[in-house]
């Protein structure tokens, strides 16, 4: 135990000497991740919204991709970027490997789907009475969209925080088509993966609580909207 | 229930089975070049199709972590390539003993149109430094890294928070990608170099030179406790270790890239 007691306290230490590195990746990670959580979500509950209540032909094939996407292994997705923004590759010329951007476009790949998902379940999960009210009312395509989206608003608060959750935890697609460059595209996992190939668990640690604080804060003000939601209900 | 557990008495059996008991397991921890090529593995193939005891586990970690998974005890064989960090960890850890094991060589490269009037390595780094040339940093714990300081230190240049230094902190490949991409130099270790050459626009610059010799060196954590980890090093160092660690070049390679010493 007193090994573990040791890389604490250096970890401790470590955050003590918060300086311009640190801040720089701590403040490229939430707007990565914020970033992507929000196109993710800004296009995924829409389209959620819709999966869920339209019927055609390909809608279970559909469902089908959705759901194999939110199970999608974040480094294949880093993969198919880094291959698409390649040198040679067919978006090679926007020069967009190894920049934020490139972070950017990995997450949100790896957001939507589970922003789709997610939201598919909230609204197919609504009161049989109310899906019949809505149907039965005469509305503007855009009111009856946010109307579902309010009835279902513990659901779909539910879908950002489960697209926050992927992204900010992710390493493996970020590492890949970000590099970890310093002060460039350097966000808090990829730096815990650098600092502990290099044995330096105290600044791992201290990242990683980092990490954690950011995740908590941001999941706890998602909570308490939801719960602000229900008592609305 | 019965069934759950009967999946799980199955499952556990098989994770058994497939985990070689702690008394005859080694775990070489070696530099990620040497590691990535598929290098060490190939040797120790060759060590177990001849009959060689035990079960080797590879992992590949940066030189300065191999030497703390060592000194930890987390690792049985280093393969490092940091001659300074060894002999340091060859003073903390008395018992450990270490041999010469190979030598490659590092590179210089970049975009292929760079060009400068003195090509030996501290021109071509006097030169990236006086135009402000990109250049792309290992920035980590590896053997190649500490390499990168020595170079920049000889010629009395202090590169870090220059605009145009850039840290990688991640293995060669990543960094050789980021060179590519940025059309920037870098120092590389000639096998992984070899190894990516076809997916960069980069090319060897500079003159070979002895400051770019590239030994690897093998040691044995404790001896006492671990026998046949000095059973496989012993091997290793042998003629017949020799003979393995150039078939296996001449199958990655085409050439003997790591050469004996």
């Amino acid at each position: 135990m007193g090994y573990l007691w040791n890389v604490l306290g250096d970890a401790i230490a470590y955050l003590t000497e918060f300086g311009p590195d640190l801040r720089a990746i701590v403040v490229l990670t939430l707007i990565v991740s914020i970033l992507a959580t929000m196109i993710g979500a800004g296009l995924g509950i829409p389209v959620g919204v819709w999966l869920a209540r339209a019927r055609f032909t390909g809608r279970s094939l559909l469902l089908g991709i959705v759901n194999v996407g939110m199970g999608l292994p974040p480094v294949l997705a880093g993969l198919f970027v880094l291959l698409l923004l390649w040198g040679d590759g067919p978006l090679g010329d926007l020069d967009l490997l190894f920049t934020p951007a490139a972070m950017v476009g990995v997450q949100t790949m790896l957001a939507l789907p589970i922003a789709i998902g997610v939201t598919v379940g909230a609204v197919a999960a609504m009161s049989p009475a109310a899906t019949e009210q809505i149907r039965a009312l005469r509305l503007t395509p855009w009111s009856r969209f946010t109307l579902i989206v309010s009835e279902a608003r513990v659901g779909v608060i539910g879908a950002v925080a489960a697209s926050f959750g992927r992204v900010i935890a992710e390493v493996g697609a970020v590492l890949i088509v970000g590099g970890n460059i310093a002060g460039e595209t350097r966000v808090l996992t990829t730096a815990i993966v650098q600092e502990s190939r290099q044995a330096r668990f105290g600044a791992a640690v201290g990242l990683g609580l980092i990490l954690l604080v950011l995740s908590v804060l941001v999941n706890g003000l998602l909570t308490w909207l939801q719960s602000r939601g229900e008592r609305v209900v | 229930m019965r069934r759950t557990v009967a999946v799980l008495v199955v499952s556990g059996t098989l994770l058994a089975a497939c985990t070689p008991s702690a008394d005859d397991r080694v775990i070489v921890a070696a530099g990620t070049t040497v590691v990535d090529s598929g290098l060490i593995d190939a040797i120790v193939d060759e060590y177990i199709a001849t009959g060689g005891d035990g079960s080797i586990s590879v992992i590949g970690l940066s030189t300065q972590q191999v030497l703390a998974y060592g000194g930890a005890g987390n690792a049985d064989v280093t393969i490092t390539h940091d001659r300074a960090a060894l002999d340091t960890f060859l003073e903390a850890n008395t018992d450990s003993i270490a041999f010469p094991l190979f030598s490659s060589r590092f590179v210089l490269v970049g975009p292929p149109d760079t060009s400068f009037s003195d090509m030996s390595a501290p021109g071509v780094l006097r030169g990236v430094a006086a135009q402000g040339l990109p250049f792309v940093s290992r920035d980590d714990g590896s053997g190649t890294y500490t390499r990168e300081r020595a170079l920049w230190a000889s010629i009395g240049v202090d590169p870090r928070g220059a605009d145009w230094y850039i840290r990688t902190g991640t293995g060669m490949g990543a960094t050789l990608q980021v060179a590519s991409a940025r059309a920037a130099v870098t120092l590389a270790e000639i096998g992984v170099f070899l190894t990516a050459r076809d997916q960069l626009d980069l090319k060897e610059i500079g003159e070979e030179g002895d400051t770019l010799e590239n030994p690897y060196d093998v040691a044995v954590v404790a001896p006492d406790d671990a026998p046949l980890a000095v059973t496989f090093v012993t091997w290793l160092i042998s003629d017949a270790g020799g003979a393995a660690i150039e078939s296996a070049n001449d199958s990655i390679f085409g050439s003997q890239v790591y050469r004996l010493p």
